[in-house]
């Protein structure tokens, strides 16, 4: 299968159903918090260039622009949390027949921890 | 009703697909088969579509229309027309041979050797599994696009079935292509135009697997 | 002289295109196989799908009884492609009581086994039926889904080395000294022309078969006679609902996996391309229907549809009397030695229609291999896309 081919049918939106797009956000999120994984690794490790710039980056971080990024790292977590609880529980064999109701409850979720993170992120660190 | 169908066009030996325009005066409550069929006799006798039974029962006339994966046959003009338009493009997930027709043999050829057709619905009765073959499922599902030696969504549901009736299933449904490389994204039971769920099956036979309740061939 | 430095080109992918091919391949023939659209785009596609007991042409014993023959033998030779549940005939009306006794004499004939039952006994059977069924008879009925049956045709003709190509369309032949020389073909998938040549030829096209011939400046008296179908979406019954009486409009209900199928109408017309559905043809199949089983007029309409039976025209005397059902034209007497057209018959006889064609096929290029269709198992339709 051609990898340009494969990639592309992940950005295939039009016509899915929410099921398909839950499952690509799930993915998505999963991605992105990989490749942040490795980001914050590389970050941390500027400790041993130096205090000033490890205290520099964590300056940046805690601008209102890291702090819109945190609130989008963390949706994602929730994300990939609440939407691979589901798909944990379904892949499984459980509730198979009962998976719509359980994949509403999934975002609901998603929905209610983002907005507590999202107030606490803005609160404490705001 | 006045129609615009966008057909995607492709010709062996295209470097890149064509869309063609026709505008046709069609009846709300006419296929869109029928409605590409008219056009094809009318005014395009290239047209490539691939159709049998034209009631839903033989799975031939699969086809994306207007972004869905529906049996063209069974689906309505007035219903799947967006303002009077109507785009219609081959399945995903198979290669296609020209225009709306796709080789659906990365799907039959997986087929087991043993492979039932027939299931029991009471004393001395069988009929004819509901699975039309129509690839639909294959269409939509996010494993089959990307990973070509995924067995498939009909396949491995085909492969539950001969699960509960015999109790064993071949090799290749529990191998790297089989059951365990579904990822619960369930398009496929969502686009099955005859309610097959195929995606909950999977998930079913992996119980089945998981709990040594089938043998492995 | 064996058959297989002769090449055949059969034209038509419908059931007796594919059958033809199977026949001919196993004896040993060279065989392609062209069809100008998707493999059962056709005719034998769209029939709903009914593995005739024969009963319903029991007024005719001879046709009657070589459609249970067949039946006999499609049950044998693929047992994996038929739902064989059986059929029921419901009397319904005093009129359709009064055929009882004649169907059942008739029956006994042609030599189907039939069983009288009780109504109580048919509306346990089958709880859908109209509760004030005067009598039932069960007959050995079956249902299939067409497109499975023609692929199994072909791979099994395909196992045998014979090349199918749909949506290659014959646009020409040539023909010089009494002769085909060669069909002209355009490729829809390359949009190439080709020749193909061969040294004979079968114009299996059936409602399509004068339309063919005429290519060629040849005619065959096919009548195409279309017939509507509606397509409910449920599944009624187990076995197949038949109408008691003589063979009439609205009188069959077929159930295949989860589609239960009402037909048919019929009438006759000079272009089998772009026949149009008469929606009173529609309205008749669900009252007619509704006769049989009264659920019907309470279920949503899944399709409407129409395809064209390939009748034998009364021109079709050609003293090559294979059968009262169908009827292979013989092109020599237009001037023609190497090409055979057959038209007629039912979805149920195409395997002997292939038999009789290869037979004829043999007899014209002096070779001796009889059929063996009817011995073999055909090959899963699911071998054809290897």
């Amino acid at each position: 299968m051609g990898l340009g081919k494969a990639v592309r049918s992940w950005f295939q939106v039009k016509g899915r159903s929410a099921e398909h797009i839950s499952f690509g956000l799930r993915r998505l999120a999963g991605i992105v918090l990989a490749l942040y994984l490795v980001i914050h690794m590389v970050d941390i490790s500027t400790l041993l260039l130096g205090r000033e710039y490890y205290q520099a980056l964590l300056n940046l971080f805690s601008s209102p622009v890291g702090l819109v990024f945190d609130i989008i790292l963390w949706i994602l977590l929730v994300a990939h949390g609440s939407l691979g609880l589901y798909s944990a529980i379904v892949e499984a064999g459980f509730l198979v027949d009962r998976r719509k109701e359980l994949l509403v409850a999934a975002w609901a979720v998603v929905a209610l921890f983002s907005l507590v993170g999202a107030v606490v992120i803005i609160h404490v660190m705001g | 009703m006045k129609v615009r169908l966008i057909v995607r066009r492709w010709k062996q030996g295209w470097t890149r697909p064509r869309y063609d325009v026709f505008d046709v005066e069609a009846d709300p409550e006419e296929s869109v088969l029928d409605l590409i069929e008219r056009v094809s006799l009318s005014t395009d006798r290239t047209l490539v579509f691939e159709h049998a039974c034209h009631h839903g029962a033989c799975g031939a006339c699969g086809m994306i229309i207007n972004g869905v994966e529906r049996l063209a046959c069974v689906t309505k003009v007035g219903e799947a027309a967006r303002k009077g338009l109507l785009l219609v493009e081959p399945l995903r997930g198979f290669e296609v041979i020209s225009d709306l027709a796709v080789d659906k043999s990365r799907m039959f050829s997986k087929y087991p050797a043993e492979t039932q057709t027939l299931e029991p619905v009471a004393a001395s009765l069988e009929k004819l599994y509901d699975c039309v073959e129509c690839g639909v499922c294959y269409s939509a599902c996010p494993i089959a696009n990307t990973y070509g030696e995924y067995l498939g969504p009909s396949v491995l549901a085909l492969a539950y079935h001969r699960a509960l009736s015999d109790g064993v299933v071949p090799g290749s449904v529990a191998g790297s292509g089989g059951v365990w490389a579904c990822h619960a994204a369930f398009d496929c039971s969502e686009k099955c135009p005859v309610g097959f769920k195929p995606g909950e099956k999977i998930m079913k036979l992996r119980r089945l697997l998981l709990g040594g309740r089938v043998k492995v061939s | 002289m064996t058959a297989v430095s002769k090449h055949v080109v059969v034209i038509g992918g419908g059931v007796t295109g594919a059958a033809t091919a199977y026949d001919l391949s196993l004896r040993g023939f060279r065989v392609t196989l062209l069809e100008r659209g998707s493999i059962g785009a056709g005719t034998s596609g769209r029939t709903h799908g009914l593995l005739h007991s024969g009963c319903r042409y029991v007024a005719d014993t001879e046709v009657a009884r070589e459609c249970y023959l067949e039946n006999q033998t499609l049950r044998r030779i693929a047992p994996f492609l038929f739902e064989k549940n059986g059929g029921l005939f419901v009397a319904i009306t005093e009129d359709d009581l009064a055929y009882k006794d004649f169907f059942l004499k008739k029956c006994g004939e042609a030599g189907i086994p039939v069983e009288e039952v009780e109504p109580a006994v048919a509306l346990k059977m089958e709880p859908n039926l109209n509760p004030k069924l005067k009598a039932a008879v069960l007959v050995p009925d079956g249902t299939f889904d067409p497109l499975k049956v023609i692929l199994s045709f072909l791979a099994s003709a395909k196992k045998y080395g014979a090349v199918v190509k749909p949506y290659n369309e014959v646009v020409g032949f040539r023909v010089e000294g009494g002769e085909v020389r060669a069909v002209r073909v355009l490729d829809k998938v390359s949009l190439r022309e080709y020749e193909l040549e061969a040294d004979f030829f079968v114009n299996a096209t059936g409602a399509w078969a004068n339309k063919v011939a005429s290519l060629a400046g040849l005619h065959v008296p096919v009548k195409p006679s279309p017939g509507v179908m509606v397509a409910l979406d449920g599944r009624i019954g187990n076995r197949v609902f038949n109408r008691l009486n003589k063979p009439g409009d609205g009188d069959i209900i077929i159930h295949q996996r989860g589609t239960s199928v009402i037909g048919t109408t019929s009438w006759i017309v000079e272009d089998p391309d772009g026949v149009s559905i008469p929606k009173e043809h529609v309205e008749l199949m669900i009252k007619r229907g509704s006769e049989i089983a009264p659920v019907v007029s309470r279920m949503r309409v899944k399709a409407v549809y129409v395809s064209s039976r390939p009748l034998v025209g009364q021109a079709a005397q050609t003293g090559r009397e294979v059968s009262r059902s169908f009827a292979i034209i013989d092109h020599s007497r237009e001037g023609v030695g190497n090409m055979l057209s057959i038209i007629g018959g039912k979805f149920v006889t195409a395997r002997l229609m292939a038999e009789k064609m290869g037979d004829a096929v043999c007899e014209r290029l002096g070779v001796s291999v009889p059929s063996r269709t009817a011995e073999l198992p055909l090959a899963p339709y699911w071998l054809y896309f290897s």
